[in-house]
């Protein structure tokens, strides 16, 4: 069992920032937004960035697979009442020299861990493709 | 009963920069990504995210909903408390405590932290699918 702790602070109602260990995260908390710092729901798709990168470099040597590159990109729509993230869209990319078939075989063993998403985020649809080479 | 169109939407791209972490990109703003598989101090790996997101989403509630209460505050600190669970994986309890530094009755707190945990995005996406509990209290005033 493994635990976390991540303590966050309001400095005004502009914002505010998370700390744990040696890393601080601007936090966009203000009303209006602003363009230098994730908001609450862009810090969710971080997270789930985070994940599903992890998770390759978990993955990865398990399968013997070789990529030099990987990238991710999210979407997401969220609903106003009640406000929650409705659905979340990825595309995946992978640069490596691998066939077409053990890139599904990768994207296979990866959606393992989309699960583990899948439990926090009840109610929410993840789906997503995975691609060969980097993002444009 | 048709279900309420999306009203909002959000992109987020993140980049492996080698085994050691990555990179993840939203608007003008960078944040370092803790995707080694030994851990990093120096950066948020993905739990740790997942808890940010959700102190950053009591945050902006209070936010949002306090000038409409009239609610009277000088700060807002919120400690998030997360249990991973292996099998199946996933984050097995949730559990986290604001603290509000303000003069309002222990009513009106109560009245805060229920309007929190009704608006809150990150927090209804989350509150389903592990044990989610916590308070808000008063901030014991600094010396």
């Amino acid at each position: 069992m493994i635990e976390y702790e991540v303590f966050s602070q309001r400095l005004n109602d502009q914002g505010g920032v998370a700390t744990t260990k040696c890393a601080q995260v601007a936090l966009d908390t203000g009303l209006e937004g602003r363009q230098d710092a994730f908001n609450p729901d862009e810090l969710l798709l971080a997270a789930l960035a985070a994940c599903m990168l992890k998770s390759i470099e978990r993955v990865a040597p398990s399968l013997n697979f070789s990529f030099r590159d990987a990238a991710i990109r999210f979407h997401g729509w969220c609903q106003e009442s009640p406000h929650k993230m409705l659905k979340i869209e990825y595309t995946l990319w992978v640069d490596t020299d691998e066939t077409d078939q053990r890139l599904e075989l990768l994207h296979d063993n990866l959606k393992k861990f989309e699960s583990s998403f899948s439990t926090i985020a009840v109610n929410c649809s993840l789906a997503g493709e995975i691609r060969r080479g980097r993002p444009d | 009963m048709t279900q309420a169109a999306p009203k909002m939407e959000f992109d987020v791209a993140a980049y492996r920069i080698d085994a050691h972490g990555s990179v993840a990109r939203c608007k003008e703003a960078e944040i370092v990504l803790d995707t080694n598989l030994m851990g990093r101090r120096d950066a948020l790996n993905p739990a740790e995210l997942l808890l940010a997101a959700l102190a950053a989403c009591m945050i902006k509630g209070i936010e949002r909903v306090a000038p409409t209460l009239k609610f009277q505050l000088r700060g807002v600190e919120v400690k998030v408390h997360g249990v991973r669970r292996d099998v199946p994986p996933g984050m097995e309890s949730i559990s986290y405590e604001i603290l509000v530094d303000t003069d309002e009755a222990d009513q009106r707190l109560e009245l805060l932290h229920l309007n929190v945990r009704r608006y809150g995005t990150v927090f209804n996406t989350v509150a389903p699918g592990t044990a989610l509990s916590g308070t808000l209290v008063r901030r014991a005033t600094a010396d």
